[in-house]
């Protein structure tokens, strides 16, 4: 898919694996146009924006118009493309005709004001989010997300698929959560929680007040600065954990493995939690120990150190 | 003893990093799979398709695969080895002395856990074959978290530590599973006209 | 550990191959030759750079026999490419990439079948050792003991010299993540290489 928009900026090529989906389909069917849509409807400046597609793209960027602008390569079996306002509410919508849900793929560039609210929500869908200043909202079960926070609340949640989050150094809250996905976070201020079940989770060159990391076997890098009076709170099963603040901390600490190892380069040694019984402890303040972090694993390894 | 300090120890450690050898000679010569590959597929003039359809093809009958692993590791409770109990025995009754006051997860936590697990298996139909194996090893995961602490728990009760992981875990487990319901019945709804 | 150390500048020094602008020309001859479909025009590429594509392989995985089934991955994908190298880095750089991903589609690969268990030993029990002589065998068998976000960037930044940019780039995740792995690479690597010394 080449072309270029009005404004003169480039579309996207589609990624390889709407590629394989799409090829699939055309090879199945025999030589095919997709067809190309394009429209464009009136928006608020600082509506809400839904749109939800099953596989494919979905490429949204915010711009300065009060309009929503919906490019779209529609693979066969798609029913329609749902486009409608709703006084604040733009929805777009792909439906797929009952029985066509394997193998069809559309790929969607979307334009926004930037000062939209987004809910974006797909199945195999890829989703890039761009230049939006509103909340964020965004699911995909097992595509990849990433998006730019810009001062608003973003919650990401996928299944297999990546999640990704570049902020802006402006507060916000961010929740991130995947299953098998890695969870990568930088540039945040405020508050995140960031889960994954096997996934990795990076949080790094950001300012926490608040941060709840926690996966099952997933690997944790958590290199970033936690504020006064800010709370780290860190949880994993098997999972390996790798603290660095960067910065003075000033918090209690209190870090407990059952079969892991604690290596800290600041702080009292580690000791035995019980002669008798496997189960290794680091409890001590430093600081003003106005914070808390507290850190659990049952077999992964600590590594904890300060910049 | 290492005397030298920390600093000076990683510049070595990065000069010997780059001092390692980039080039290795593999002990087979790899050339004639790599021709019989391309110039087979030059030959059908399809190559492009082909590769991509026996990919497609490959993520199917691993998928199959593991899927049907994660069946034998959930529901079948046979393999010494590991010891994964079916969902049925995963029951928490709470008990006030062992667990203390403040991780009694009392029988609402056991009747939505309960409403959610009777409809996991029929919403996980509703998903593909790629998605619900994700599902799966990642419930098997959690579970088999589960019963390691459980063990432990067996052997320590008043373990703090242990109370809490597995009390995040439970969470997880329902987490994962209300998780799995909404994305099922979404699903449904986008494809239903 | 001050031997280790040593001996590896001296590697290093035997390491440095001339590149003569005779071979690059050639190079982008073989290029242009095997875009049109030449499959000797190819071979000779892959006679050139097999040996840099497989030390990266086989750094990735640990396992020669893996390395090896991901060089035959990397030139048979590179062969169906071919087009899209432009020519703007060189074509070793944009082999390694095509290697990387091979590498990386792999372990995703991988990761969904089995459970991920904790030691990497464990995961990859027959890791292979490269070979270099002496004291950096050490360093070796300690890289191979990184877990993979760790060991990936590492081979990628400190043994192959690529910037976080791009180690970031080829890895998919960000340079400041990129970074963040090798700082922790280090100070692992630190550990490890100290308690063998103790040890010794």
């Amino acid at each position: 898919m080449h072309g270029r928009r009005e404004d003169g900026t480039d579309m996207k090529r589609p990624t390889m694996r709407t590629l394989t989906l799409t090829v699939f389909c055309l090879c199945a069917a025999g030589a095919l146009a997709d067809e190309e849509i394009d429209r464009t409807l009136d928006a608020d400046a600082k509506g809400t924006v839904t749109i939800s597609n099953t596989a494919g793209m979905i490429d949204v960027q915010g711009w300065s118009r009060n309009e929503v602008n919906v490019i779209g390569d529609i693979g066969r079996g798609v029913e329609e493309l749902f486009f409608e306002r709703n006084g604040d509410d733009i929805t777009i919508q792909v439906k797929v005709s009952r029985g066509h849900h394997r193998g069809v793929s559309t790929d969607l560039e979307v334009r926004v004001p930037q000062g939209s609210s987004l809910k974006v929500s797909g199945v195999s869908a890829d989703i890039e989010v761009k230049d939006v200043l509103g909340t964020q909202q965004l699911s995909s079960v097992s595509g990849d997300v990433v998006s730019e926070a810009a001062g608003a609340d973003v919650e990401i949640e996928t299944v297999s698929g990546d999640v990704e989050l570049q902020g802006d150094d402006q507060e916000m809250v961010a929740e991130l959560s995947s299953v098998s996905g890695d969870v990568e976070a930088q540039n945040l201020v405020g508050e995140v929680t960031a889960n994954s079940v096997s996934g990795d989770v990076y949080l790094i060159e950001s300012t926490f007040n608040r941060a709840r990391i926690h996966t099952t076997s997933g690997e944790i890098v958590f290199h970033a600065r936690l504020l006064d009076s800010g709370r780290l709170s860190v949880e994993t099963i098997n999972g390996d954990v790798d603290v660095v603040f960067e910065d003075d901390v000033s918090a209690r600490f209190d870090i407990e493995s059952f079969n892991g190892r604690i290596d800290n380069c600041f702080g009292p040694e580690p000791v035995r939690t019980s002669q008798y019984a496997p189960g290794t402890e680091l409890k001590f303040t430093e600081g003003s120990g106005s914070g808390r972090v507290s850190i659990k694993t049952l077999n992964g390894d600590l590594q904890m150190c300060n910049d | 003893m290492n005397e030298m300090n920390e600093n000076e120890f990683d510049d070595k450690l990065m000069q010997a990093a780059a001092g390692l050898a980039k080039e290795v000679r593999p002990e087979n010569d790899l050339w004639p799979g790599i021709e019989a590959s391309i110039t087979s597929s030059q030959g059908e003039g399809g190559w492009q398709w082909r590769g991509m359809f026996a990919q497609a093809a490959a993520v199917i009958l691993l998928v199959g695969g593991s899927s049907g692993l994660t069946y034998l590791a959930v529901h079948e409770d046979r393999n010494p080895a590991v010891p994964v109990a079916p969902v049925g025995a995963l029951e928490f009754r709470p008990v006030s002395g062992s667990f203390g006051s403040h991780y009694n997860l009392g029988p609402d936590f056991q009747d939505a856990r309960d409403d959610l697990e009777s409809k996991l298996q029929e919403e996980l139909a509703n998903l593909s074959p790629e998605t619900r194996a994700e599902v799966d090893k990642n419930m098997t995961a959690i579970r088999n978290a589960i019963i390691e602490i459980n063990k432990a728990l067996a052997e320590e009760p008043d373990n703090v530590l242990l109370q809490d992981l597995l009390l995040s875990s439970y969470r997880k487990e329902l987490a994962l599973m209300t998780r799995v319901d909404g994305m099922a019945s979404s699903v449904m709804r986008r494809n239903d006209i | 550990m001050e031997a280790l150390l040593a001996t590896g500048t001296a590697e290093s020094a035997r390491e440095v191959v001339p590149v003569k602008k005779q071979a690059v020309q050639d190079e982008m001859h073989w290029v242009a030759e095997a875009r049109d479909g030449n499959v000797a025009a190819f071979e000779a590429l892959y006679r050139m750079q097999v040996d840099r594509v497989y030390g990266l392989c086989l750094r990735m995985t640990g396992n020669a026999s893996e390395a090896e089934d991901c060089v035959q991955d990397a030139f048979i994908q590179a062969w169906q490419k071919l087009d899209r190298f432009r020519g703007d880095s060189a074509f070793g750089t944009w082999l390694h990439r095509v290697a990387v991903n091979v590498v990386l589609g792999r372990m995703r690969k991988s990761r969904r079948e089995q459970d991920r268990m904790r030691a990497v030993s464990e995961v990859t029990p027959d890791r292979e050792t490269i070979g270099d002589t002496g004291g950096l065998q050490d360093l070796e068998d300690a890289v191979n003991e990184l877990p993979s976000g760790a060991r990936n960037v590492f081979v990628l930044n400190a043994v192959y010299g690529y910037s976080h940019n791009e180690t970031g780039d080829m890895l998919g995740i960000a340079a400041g993540t990129s970074k963040a792995q090798l700082h922790r690479a280090r100070r692992l690597l630190a550990q490890q290489l100290n308690r063998n010394d103790g040890a010794a």
